[in-house]
C-alpha cells in the first residue's frame, strides 16, 4: 500500500527505524528460535542470554539494572500492570490510597476506576490550564498520606511536561511509590530513574522508531521488589508476566533504544527547529490558539486550536497531511478529549482542536507543505461557513 | 466514483456556498444548530413553486458539510415539493455515513423543515 501523504503524527506512532528493521531481521534469520526459558540446550540459552543482553540496553537508557526490566507488549499493559499490579501485591488488610490525574492516558485511567470499584481511594488531580500538574498541588495531596502516585511525563495530545524530577522527589520524601508513564518521553527526553526518585516506569517502543507489541515496565527493585501478575501460567519475568517471550521484539525493542540514546540531543534539537518554523509560519492565522504552555511543552507535538472551526473538517480538507485531533486511542468515539476538557478548553475549542506531531523523518519542506495546507484548510472552512476566507 | 470520492468533491466544492457578495435578500433561509456547535444554513430563491437556485453555509464535520453540499445540487431545478419529499437516506448511502453521525441528516432536515416554514410564510 502506498500512502502518498506527509506523516505528522507521530505521537500516535513511529515508523520503524531502518536499523532497527535490520536488528529484528537478524534474530528472525539467524534461527533465533529457541525458547528462552528452555536452558538445557543451546537454543534456549543462546536466547535467553540475547534477551538478557536486550534487557541491559533498555535498562541503560533508564539508568536501571537490567533485572528492574520486565518485557510486556507495551505501554497499556505496563500501565496496568504496575498500577493493578502493585496494588494487588501491596494491599494487606486495608484500601490502598491512589493519586492521579484527568489528563492521564486511558490506559491508566481505566485501570484504577477498576481498583477504584473494587474499594481502593482513588483521587484524580485536575491539571493547571496549560496541561500539567501543579507541584504545589501534589505536595498538599500527599500530606493526606498516598500510597502510589501515577502520572505521565509528556502529554499524549499537548506536548505538556510534568516536572518529574520535582514530583519524584515529592513522592520520596512522603514516602509515595511513584509510577511515570513514560510512553511518549522514552527515547525523546533525559530520564533517569535513579535521580528522579522513580519506583516503576512504563516504557514502549513504538513512539520511538520500535515495533508495535512490545514494551516494558521499570520496577525499582529497591522501593517495589515484586507486582502481582495480571496474567497467570509460567514463571517468566520472574513470575510477574508470565509466557514465552517475543526473541524479535524484544531485538526491536532494544535495537531502538540503544538509537533513542545515540539519537536523542539531535532529535530533539531538529524538532524544536521543525516547531520554530511551523509556528513561525502559522502565528499570523485567524483565529488559531496553541493550547499548553510553549515554555513547558515537548517541541514534537503542537495542539492547534480554532475554536471556530470543526477539526474532522479540518483534517479532513488537509488531504496531503496525515494528522489527528488527539489520542489515537479515542478515535472511534464521539466523546470530547478528556484531556482538553480537564485542561479546562470549552466544547468549542475541544472541537477545534488538532495535534500536528513531528519526527526524525519531518523534513522542513514538510512543515512548509503542513502549513500552506493548514492556512488553505482554515480558509476554505471559513468560506464554507460564511465566514471571511 | 466511490463513496469517498463522493464525499471529498461534495466537501471541497464551493460553488454553492452562500457568499458575502451573493444576494442574501432574493433567498429563503432555513437553519439549525445542534448542541456541539454544528450549525447548517439552507438558501433557496425561488421562481414561482421552483427552486431557482439554492445555496448553503455549514459549520461541521465533514459528513455534514458533504451531505449539504450535496442536497443543495440535488434541489435546484425542482419543484419545491422536492423539500418535503427528500429522500434523505439516499444521501446517507451515497457518502457512507457512518451510523454514529446519523444525526448530521436529521439536523440538515431540520434547516430544510425551518426553509419550508419560511416558504409557506410566504
Amino acid at each position: 500500500m502506498s500512502i502518498k501523504k506527509i506523516y505528522l503524527d507521530y505521537a500516535s506512532t513511529t515508523p520503524i527505524a531502518g536499523e532497527v528493521k535490520k536488528d529484528i531481521k537478524s534474530v528472525l534469520d539467524n534461527d533465533l528460535f529457541g525458547n528462552s526459558s528452555s536452558l538445557d540446550h543451546d537454543y534456549g540459552s543462546s536466547v535467553s542470554e540475547f534477551i538478557e543482553s536486550s534487557r541491559t540496553d533498555v535498562a541503560e537508557l533508564i539508568n536501571a539494572d537490567g533485572d528492574e526490566i520486565i518485557w510486556t507488549s507495551g505501554a497499556t499493559e505496563a500501565n496496568n500492570l504496575a498500577l493493578i499490579g502493585f496494588t494487588e501485591f501491596k494491599m494487606k488488610d486495608r484500601p490502598l490510597k491512589i493519586v492521579s490525574s484527568f489528563i492521564e492516558h486511558k490506559s491508566v485511567i481505566e485501570p484504577l476506576m477498576e481498583l477504584k470499584q473494587k474499594g481502593h481511594r482513588v483521587e484524580f488531580i485536575t491539571p493547571n490550564h496549560d496541561g500539567y500538574l501543579d507541584p504545589d498541588i501534589i505536595s498538599r495531596t500527599l500530606d493526606n498520606g498516598v500510597d502510589l502516585l501515577s502520572c505521565m511525563h509528556i502529554n499524549n495530545e499537548v506536548g505538556s511536561t510534568n516536572d518529574i524530577a520535582l514530583i519524584g522527589a515529592l513522592c520520596r520524601d512522603k514516602g509515595t511509590v511513584f509510577h511515570v508513564d513514560a510512553a511518549q518521553s522514552i527515547g525523546k527526553l533525559l530520564l533517569d530513574v535513579r535521580k528522579n526518585n522513580i519506583d516503576l516506569m512504563s516504557l514502549s517502543a513504538h513512539k520511538v522508531y520500535g515495533p508495535k507489541g512490545v514494551g516494558a515496565l521499570f520496577v525499582n527493585h529497591e522501593t517495589v521488589g515484586r507486582l502481582k501478575p495480571l496474567i497467570f501460567g509460567g514463571g517468566q519475568e520472574r513470575g510477574m508476566r508470565p509466557g514465552t517471550l517475543a526473541t524479535h521484539q524484544i531485538a526491536g525493542i532494544a535495537s531502538a533504544f540503544r538509537l533513542a540514546k545515540s539519537s536523542m540531543q539531535q532529535d530533539y534539537l531538529h524538532l524544536s527547529k521543525c516547531r520554530e518554523i511551523f509556528l513561525e509560519s502559522i502565528k499570523d492565522l485567524e483565529g488559531l490558539k496553541i493550547n499548553g504552555d510553549s515554555n513547558n511543552t515537548y517541541p514534537g507535538i503542537i495542539s492547534l486550536c480554532f475554536p471556530d472551526l470543526n477539526a474532522d473538517s479540518l483534517i479532513f480538507a488537509m488531504d496531503d497531511l496525515a494528522v489527528s485531533k488527539g489520542s489515537a486511542c479515542a478515535t472511534d468515539s464521539d466523546e470530547p478529549s478528556h484531556v482538553l476538557k480537564s485542561m479546562g478548553l470549552s466544547q468549542e475549542e475541544i472541537n477545534g482542536t488538532i495535534r500536528v506531531s513531528f519526527g526524525r523523518e519531518t523534513s522542513y519542506e514538510d512543515i512548509e507543505t503542513a502549513s500552506s495546507s493548514l492556512r488553505a484548510a482554515s480558509e476554505h472552512l471559513r468560506l464554507i461557513s460564511g465566514g471571511t476566507a | 466514483m466511490s463513496q469517498t470520492e463522493i464525499l471529498s468533491k461534495a466537501f471541497f466544492n464551493t460553488d454553492k456556498v452562500l457568499k458575502s457578495n451573493d444576494d442574501l435578500e432574493s433567498y429563503l433561509v432555513g437553519n439549525s444548530k445542534n448542541q456541539t456547535g454544528m450549525n447548517v444554513k439552507v438558501f433557496v430563491k425561488l421562481e414561482a413553486d421552483s427552486i431557482d437556485d439554492a445555496r448553503y453555509q455549514v459549520s461541521g464535520c465533514p459528513h455534514l458539510i458533504g451531505l449539504t453540499s450535496i442536497l443543495i445540487k440535488k434541489i435546484i431545478g425542482h419543484d419545491t415539493d422536492i423539500l418535503h419529499e427528500f429522500d434523505y437516506l439516499s444521501l446517507a448511502e451515497a457518502i457512507n455515513l457512518p451510523k454514529n453521525k446519523k444525526d448530521r441528516l436529521f439536523l440538515l432536515e431540520d434547516a430544510v423543515k425551518d426553509c419550508i416554514k419560511h416558504i409557506e410564510k410566504g
